[in-house]
């Protein structure tokens, strides 16, 4: 038995739920919990078992796996968060009538991205990562009354298209010049410069799209119109991460291209400061976590563009456990106060979401980067790498900058939605959920054992401890300063005195407005233009006839004469 | 002439005589017997097709299976029930001309199979009889016929200079070619030669529409390729044509509210597609429009079939007015979803890799082949605008009463289904359709 079984058995299960949705909604539920379990098991078994890298295939031609302590790596926290969301979303999506299409696609997601992950061949990852787009598509779009909704999917789905056009190129090209699309060939072969630096910074672009890095990074913060288990899952733990993965995957390519790692820094460090901001000015609980992400993603582009390779995986797994345990703690609130606003809630600690609120301080300390958490461990180390490696007259601005607005943002969420005086009692009764997200907080409580493991896994002999003094300063002020703006109520005059730059933040720095602005343009003006131009009027239709023939006879005669 | 054609050619004309004196058999059994008697050659036809081991026996195999699809579909989507038979033969000869014209390597002949299919397309448009649909025809008499003319300018200048009718065309001048390219052009939706097409598709009976939109337009767009292969200058010309084509096809379909009309409009799109994959310098671009040919075709028709059932069922062709129409009934729903989102590329359909590997093919080919494989990525990002409005147009909504189906309508959902099912079942294997074809 080898790991290709993983996905195979998710996808076979995705096919099985309509049969078990027949029965019982509950056959259904339990079907896809047992699933998506032994799929987590199987991988954290390959993971525990790994003897060495392995080539499976080719199957067919373009068919291969390639397992590596990469793939093994991604393979488990793919199906490990997959089960405990699939489990969180029994007590979720509990009265949601359209079970069997959610069951169906949370599977057929799973199972495609761990078919992305144990991918040999760019194109067989090219597939599962279409694949992925669209689950990720319909899920966003999965409540469709809601016109946000829609367009949220629709939004998600051509955005990240862009950059899977990119990537379909630098595939053309290597499958062009090269002759295959082995990953495992590819990566041992010597190849010319020129064309490792035009094939990977297209690959990059298609990274960049669907990790929501700047300037593609639009789609996310929409994303949040589907279910929040959907958000943790593919918005926040595992489909976005595919781009990192994806340039993880050819990092030697990467690191050979000269002039590139400096691309992917100035992106990272663009997208990291636009998401801080905006995830600190939105008013939406989702909208912040989804800001938050891009910020982190951007980390460990960081990370992979300074060299810290090791350093970007362990973050992407201290990432996936507090942002899974985030966006799951918030849809336990949503769903209880039945609003994303973070204006119409307060006070839920003493409101009675008790363990709720605990849950989500472990994540949002993790994310702030306060000792002895994961978030802290591997956001250090890839600070200290910035510090590292540019002038410090820049990096120690950055780096406090990157601090103060982590902390900021996330505990300006807490204290705005768990402190203060409750509207009314709030319940914490869905087992599913609450089981769900304590669970994930033992983890992230634990989470520097993980990491321990996973650096070794790596060959990484990880520090635990390791803060620089702008971090730790930018730390400390953010949460004080949440701290004194929304508990103390400083924000109120703050907020008036800036109230233009707030503006700017929350409208994501007006990316999304400017493309939402060029694409009603092109539906608009552009296309009735091109319908003017065609009347239908029989002699007009006659004149392009001739003008065409005409342009064609020019032609002939040039390239005669 | 070659056994297979005129094997194709008897078989045709033997059916076309069988299914228009079906009419004498009564009222009461007209309709049946006549569709019964076209599905039956049309299954005869797509054995012979494919025996053509090459791109026409591809043509032959999309032509032959949207066209039983449009015939199961007809019994519901015909209405004329006296002039049934009339329209089962026409629509017979389109689908056989269609293969006749693609594999033709004798340019008399393939003028007489291109009249042919002409005929067959201008009384097909013509068909309701109304204003509108008469309007439409005799549009297209007037762009074919110039076009044909034109055409036949240039296979005659082509005659002259070579002295044989091979469509090899080796010392034919560029001016004959262009002649060609320029008049087979109009019935291939060039652009600008397509205008037309969007007021013929629309007035035309859906099964029509279908076979039209599916495979007539694609086969013309081999042909013109065919000559255009022959001359680089020819070639870009095509590719720049086809560069405004995709553009212009896809911002028109995103303004309409007739469904059968957006449908056009997005052919002109696709047939721009192939245009440019089939005139670019790599193999690859063009094995994969070839596959294009057949995966638009399979998803497009299965379109139209379903917007003629729309038409019938509700009366109307209006996106406003079917707004939330499908969201009680699953089959439905799932099918133009499915058939919509199948248009975009995505896994498993077929257009996946036709899309996917013609934009790859084009994009190693120089600079010129990496602008239009940009262009042509940022086209098919346009195309899903009107797409998602068509689906999310239809589907989205509650509380609409379910749609009563009869058995006739069934059909038209089944055959709609069949064609979607080919379009997945070859795009889980699409070297299999490319070794078969010797594409």
């Amino acid at each position: 038995m080898d790991p290709v079984v993983v996905p195979s058995i998710s996808l076979a299960g995705s096919l099985l739920v309509p049969a078990a949705a027949l029965k019982s909604r509950r056959a259904a539920e339990i079907f896809s919990v047992l699933v998506s379990a032994v799929a987590a098991f199987l991988s954290i078994y390959f993971l525990a078992t790994y003897g060495g890298p392995q080539v499976i295939g080719p199957l067919s031609p373009h068919i291969s796996f390639y397992i590596d302590n990469l793939s093994l790596f991604m393979l488990t926290i793919v199906n490990c968060l997959g089960a405990l969301i699939i489990f969180y979303s029994v007590g979720y999506m509990a009265h949601d009538k359209d079970y069997t299409r959610y069951y169906f696609l949370m599977l057929l997601f799973v199972g495609s991205m761990s078919g992305l992950v144990l991918a040999g061949d760019l194109i067989l990852l090219y597939i599962f990562w279409e694949m992925v787009g669209i689950c990720s598509a319909l899920l966003i779009a999965f409540w469709w009354e809601k016109p946000e909704a829609r367009r949220a999917g629709l939004k998600a789905f051509a955005v990240t298209r862009i950059g899977d056009f990119a990537m379909l190129i630098g595939i053309a090209l290597i499958y062009v010049t090269v002759g295959t699309t082995s990953i495992p060939e590819l990566l041992s072969a010597k190849l010319p410069v020129s064309l490792i630096y035009t094939a990977s910074l297209m690959l990059f672009i298609g990274a960049v799209g669907k990790s929501a890095q700047f300037p593609l990074f639009v789609w996310l913060p929409d994303a949040m119109e589907g279910p929040t288990s959907v958000s943790a899952l593919i918005h926040a733990a595992t489909m976005v991460k595919a781009g990192v993965y994806l340039v993880a995957r050819i990092y030697p390519w990467i690191a050979a291209a000269p002039g590139l790692p400096s691309i992917i820094l100035w992106v990272a460090i663009i997208t990291v400061l636009i998401s801080g901001f905006s995830a600190l000015a939105s008013n939406d609980i989702k909208r912040v976590l989804a800001y938050s992400t891009i910020n982190h993603l951007a980390l460990m582009f960081l990370a992979l563009s300074l060299g810290g390779w090791a350093y970007a995986q362990l973050h992407l797994l201290s990432h996936s456990l507090f942002k899974a345990l985030l966006f799951l703690a918030a849809g336990v609130v949503v769903h209880e106060v039945g609003t994303r606003d973070m204006a119409q809630m307060g006070g839920l600690f003493s409101g009675g979401m008790k363990i709720t609120a605990v849950c989500f301080l472990v994540g949002s300390l993790s994310l702030a980067g306060i000792p002895p958490l994961p978030g802290f461990t591997t956001k250090e180390h890839i600070l200290e790498l910035l510090e590292e490696s540019l002038p410090s007259y820049a990096a120690a601005p950055l780096v406090f900058t990157i601090s103060l607005t982590s902390a900021l943002y996330i505990f300006r969420v807490f204290f705005k939605v768990f402190l203060g005086e409750p509207r009314k009692s709030y319940s914490e009764k869905n087992v599913y959920m609450l089981a769900s997200i304590a669970a994930l907080a033992a983890v992230t409580l634990v989470g520097d054992a993980l990491l321990i493991q996973a650096s070794e896994y790596f060959g990484l002999e990880l520090e635990l401890f390791v803060a620089g003094l702008p971090a730790v300063l930018g730390t400390v002020l953010g949460v004080l300063g949440a701290y004194a703006l929304w508990v103390k109520n400083y924000a109120a005059k703050v907020v008036k005195s800036l109230s233009w730059a707030v503006k700017v933040a929350e409208e994501g720095f007006y990316f999304d407005a400017v493309y939402t602005r060029v694409a009603a343009f092109v539906a608009s003006k552009v296309s009735s233009v091109a319908v003017r131009i065609q009347t239908g009027i029989p002699s007009v239709n006659m004149l392009w006839l001739l003008a065409y023939m005409l342009a064609l006879v020019l032609v002939a005669l040039m390239v005669v004469m | 002439m070659a056994g297979l054609e005129l094997l194709v050619l008897m078989l045709t004309g033997f059916g076309s005589i069988v299914i228009l004196s079906s009419h004498f058999t009564g009222e009461k059994f007209r309709t049946k017997a006549s569709t019964a008697i076209l599905i039956l050659v049309l299954l005869a036809l797509t054995i012979l097709f494919l025996r053509a081991r090459n791109p026409a026996g591809l043509i032959g195999l999309t032509s032959a299976l949207i066209g039983v699809a449009s015939a199961v579909a007809s019994t519901k989507l015909v209405k004329e029930r006296d002039k049934k038979p009339f329209h089962d033969a026409l629509l017979l000869i389109l689908v056989a001309s269609s293969f006749l014209v693609a594999q033709s390597n004798d340019m008399v002949r393939l003028f007489i199979y291109w009249e042919t299919m002409s005929i067959s397309i201008t009384v097909l448009t013509a068909f309701h009889w109304e204003k509108e649909s008469i309007e439409a025809s005799l549009k297209y008499i007037m762009m074919c016929g110039a076009g044909s003319l034109i055409a036949l300018a240039g296979i005659a200048l082509a005659l002259i200079e070579t002295g044989n009718a091979s469509m090899q065309l080796s010392g034919a001048s560029l001016l004959a070619k262009a002649l060609m390219v320029v008049g087979f052009g109009v019935e291939a939706a060039v652009f600008p030669l397509h205008f037309w097409l969007p007021d013929a598709h629309m007035a035309a009976p859906s099964t029509v529409s279908a076979v039209l939109s599916g495979i007539s337009i694609e086969t013309a767009a081999y042909v013109i390729s065919r000559i255009a292969f022959t001359d680089p200058a020819l070639r870009y010309v095509l590719m720049v044509s086809a560069l405004f084509g995709m553009f212009v096809g896809n911002l028109s379909a995103y303004m309409q509210d007739d469904i059968k009309r957006l449908l056009a409009y997005s052919s002109v799109a696709n047939v721009s597609y192939i245009i440019l994959g089939l005139n670019s310098a790599s193999s690859m671009a063009r094995t994969y429009s070839m596959l294009h040919i057949f995966a638009h075709g399979m998803l497009k028709a299965a379109l139209f079939i379903l917007a003629g059932l729309f038409l019938a069922v509700w009366g109307t062709r209006s996106l406003k007015e079917l707004s939330g129409k499908l969201s009680s009934t699953f089959f439905l729903k799932f099918m133009v979803v499915a058939a919509s989102m199948g248009l975009t590329g995505i896994p498993p359909f077929l257009t996946f890799w036709s899309e996917a590997f013609t934009l790859m093919g084009i994009s190693v080919t120089g600079s010129f082949g990496l602008a239009a494989a940009v262009l042509l990525a940022a086209a098919i990002l346009l195309s899903f605008g009107y797409y998602f409005k068509l689906f999310y147009g239809l589907v989205v909504g509650s509380g609409e009463e379910k749609p009563k189906l009869d058995a006739d309508a069934w059909c038209a959902v089944a055959a709609a289904g069949i064609l979607l099912l080919s379009c997945i079942i070859f795009g889980l294997y699409p070297g299999g359709m490319i070794r078969y074809f010797n594409l």
